[in-house]
């Protein structure tokens, strides 16, 4: 009796799952169904006929690709910074004791739980006070704000694992404590380090929030997704879709394969 | 403090502590308090000052004008201007020396009202600046429409969280706890990929199925509800709904993946021993899962609300101009449309106690500490 009603239970949330996972890829699969649809705007119910042009169409859009090389001269300033930043804080952090430790935690790690758009508006208006307008400058401090608290969260949960003998013993055998660093703390931290550099790479070049706000006349490659979706809306939005959608599902596998491996 | 200086030496301790203080204040604090400042400062555009910097703009154009007259005649035929072989031309006539001196009487009329206006533009501004400069205006501004766009976005927003925490339970229940490895490991993926693709991707996704030709209208016109033919289809952008269902997708997966994180921690002999002793299910869940999974759900929780709260992408994208502004958009317009900065800090600044307010009603509730939340 029990164990019936144990299955049934078990039914209901098995076909909700697979519900949940449906309505999560049915939009995506849509939108790079009607990359391949001649169709414009972009359908797939309004079926014409197969195509491959969207795709030549937009390698072809200069402004687009300008905007994909703003994202990655942003990304280049944001990652060594917000690993910088992130690196320094879990180390003082982990170093540190008493009440003020919990403050400063506490500082460090508001920047996450603040809408961007507030971010992007809090770093313009400081930085007009100096005459810097809103550009490629604004976004890369903007960004670099919050994006450098999970550098410091991924770096701190290492730390925290670290044997400090190692180090003591280290210092009392007469290292220097820029050779401890160099040596020992720095090579234990470097996986953590490469993890961060991965993921604030990811985060700078998806960021839109807070992008749009503090960018001013420039563009990044979201910001202009953002305003071809808005006004334009055209297949070939679609066909970058289906790269975006391609690439992540190769880098999920790959991440997935390699958990389960390492388990 | 004394430890970080012994075990990393002073110079790269002091390096590192320069680089935090740097990111604390330059990056996070002050950046804030200018905002907060500026929210503060009212700027009155229908005040006397105001007037007069547009009313010497006027003067000023005018004075031009006069000036250019005055020394190059009465307009010729346009002809004659845009040809440049005929400057020369004679059909430009020459001013009577009556007219010429009423331009010049014009001319010292409009000098004569700059000078009083330049006095008393400066009169003011000394005056203004002898003023204590901050007030609330600001915030007792904000007119019904706008705190009605303000409570729709919250409302909106909170139902958002609670879709979120009710569909996203179950869904980590069986990731963490109800599958095998091969099928947690597809499960894994399946939920990764949608959340790894760029928001804006996931956002964009929708407009094939909201759109004229999209899923909808298409399913519609199949059963016989709407029909192209006749342009009897309906206009999906339209309606609030979308913007909620959008919402819930795009933010969804940031309620899975922390529950999911801390319920994986959970040891699984503690719900077989709850069940061997003979605890229902919902019992199970209530005094063993849940209580392990508080931090998680808190995470959560803020996650969602902060980000559907905060998007400026999902309604910017998806009302495509048919619905009134969301909140997050009001906020543009303050600054890149009606370029009125301190209303747009003051307006930032209120969605920001927003999501205080929200985070510790969380702590509060669920209990946690903010060392908890991160985790």
């Amino acid at each position: 009796m029990r164990s019936e009603t144990f299955d049934r239970g078990n039914l209901l949330l098995n076909s909700f799952i697979v519900m949940f996972v449906m309505f999560m890829f049915l939009p995506l699969i849509l939108m790079v169904t009607a990359a391949f649809n001649s169709a414009s705007p972009p359908s797939v119910t309004n079926w014409q006929e197969f195509t491959l042009d969207w795709f030549p169409r937009l390698f072809a859009e200069d402004r687009l690709i300008g905007c994909l090389q703003n994202s990655f001269r942003i990304a280049v300033f944001v990652v060594p910074a917000s690993v910088l930043l992130g690196l320094s804080a879990a180390i003082m952090l982990t170093r540190l004791q008493g009440r003020a430790t919990n403050v400063l935690y506490a500082f460090l790690i508001s920047p996450m739980l603040t809408p961007g758009i507030v971010l992007g508006i809090a770093t313009i208006v400081f930085w007009r006070n100096f005459g810097v307008g809103a550009d490629l400058y604004t976004t890369i401090v903007a960004q670099t704000t919050f994006i450098a608290s999970f550098p410091m969260l991924i770096i701190m949960a290492r730390l925290q694992r670290q044997d400090r003998y190692q180090e003591e013993a280290a210092l009392d055998l007469g290292a220097s404590p820029f050779f401890l660093f160099r040596r020992v703390t720095l090579p234990f931290l470097l996986p953590a380090i490469l993890t961060s550099a991965a993921l604030a790479f990811l985060m700078s070049f998806e960021n839109y929030n807070t992008t749009v706000f503090s960018i001013g006349g420039s563009c990044t490659l979201t910001t202009e997704i953002a305003a071809q979706a808005r006004r334009a809306h055209t297949p070939v939005i679609n066909a970058l879709g289906v790269i975006f959608v391609t690439v992540t599902v190769i880098f999920s596998v790959i991440y997935t394969l390699h958990k389960q491996w390492k388990k | 403090m004394k430890q970080l200086f012994e075990v990393y030496g002073w110079p790269l301790a002091s390096f590192f502590s320069a680089c935090v203080v740097l990111w604390l204040t330059i990056l996070i604090v002050l950046p804030q308090f200018f905002m907060v400042e500026l929210s503060f400062r009212f700027e009155d555009r229908g005040d006397r000052l105001t007037k007069i910097v547009n009313d010497l703009d006027v003067l000023y154009r005018d004075k031009g004008t006069k000036e250019y007259d005055l020394a190059n005649g009465p307009a010729c035929n346009t002809l004659g201007m845009i040809n440049p072989m005929m400057t020369g031309d004679s059909s430009c006539a020459q001013f009577s020396e009556e007219d010429k001196l009423r331009l010049e009487q014009q001319l010292s009329e409009i000098e004569d009202r700059i000078q009083s206006l330049l006095v008393e533009e400066q009169n003011l501004k000394e005056a203004k600046a002898q003023q204590f400069p901050y007030s609330t205006k600001n915030y007792t501004a904000m007119s019904g429409l706008h705190a009605w766009t303000l409570a729709k976005t919250v409302g909106f927003s909170l139902i958002v969280t609670l879709i979120a925490l009710a569909a996203c339970y179950p869904v980590a229940y069986t990731l963490a706890l109800q599958s095998g490895p091969v099928k947690s490991a597809i499960l894994f993926t399946a939920l990764f990929v949608p959340y790894a693709v760029n928001e804006l991707m996931r956002i964009y996704a929708w407009l094939t199925v909201f759109d004229l030709h999209g899923l909808l209208n298409a399913f519609l016109a199949f059963v016989g509800y709407a029909s192209f033919a006749s342009d009897q289809v309906i206009i999906w952008y339209r309606f609030p709904g979308t913007v909620l269902v959008v919402l819930v997708y795009t933010y969804i997966l940031f309620m899975v993946f922390p529950i999911y994180n801390t319920m994986a921690t959970l040891d699984k002999n503690q719900v077989d021993a709850a069940r061997d002793l003979g605890a229902k299910s919902w019992r199970i869940h209530w005094r063993v899962i849940i209580p392990h999974t508080k931090p998680g759900i808190a995470v959560g929780c803020i996650m969602t609300f902060m980000l559907a709260a905060g998007s400026f992408s999902v309604p910017y994208i998806i009302t495509r101009g048919l619905q009134p502004k969301w909140y997050t958009q009001l906020i543009y317009d303050k600054f890149f449309e009606s370029s009125n900065w301190n209303l747009g800090s003051a307006y930032s600044f209120i969605l920001l106690l927003i999501c205080i307010l929200f985070i510790l009603a969380v702590m509060a509730i669920f209990r946690v500490k903010l060392r908890q939340l991160a985790q």
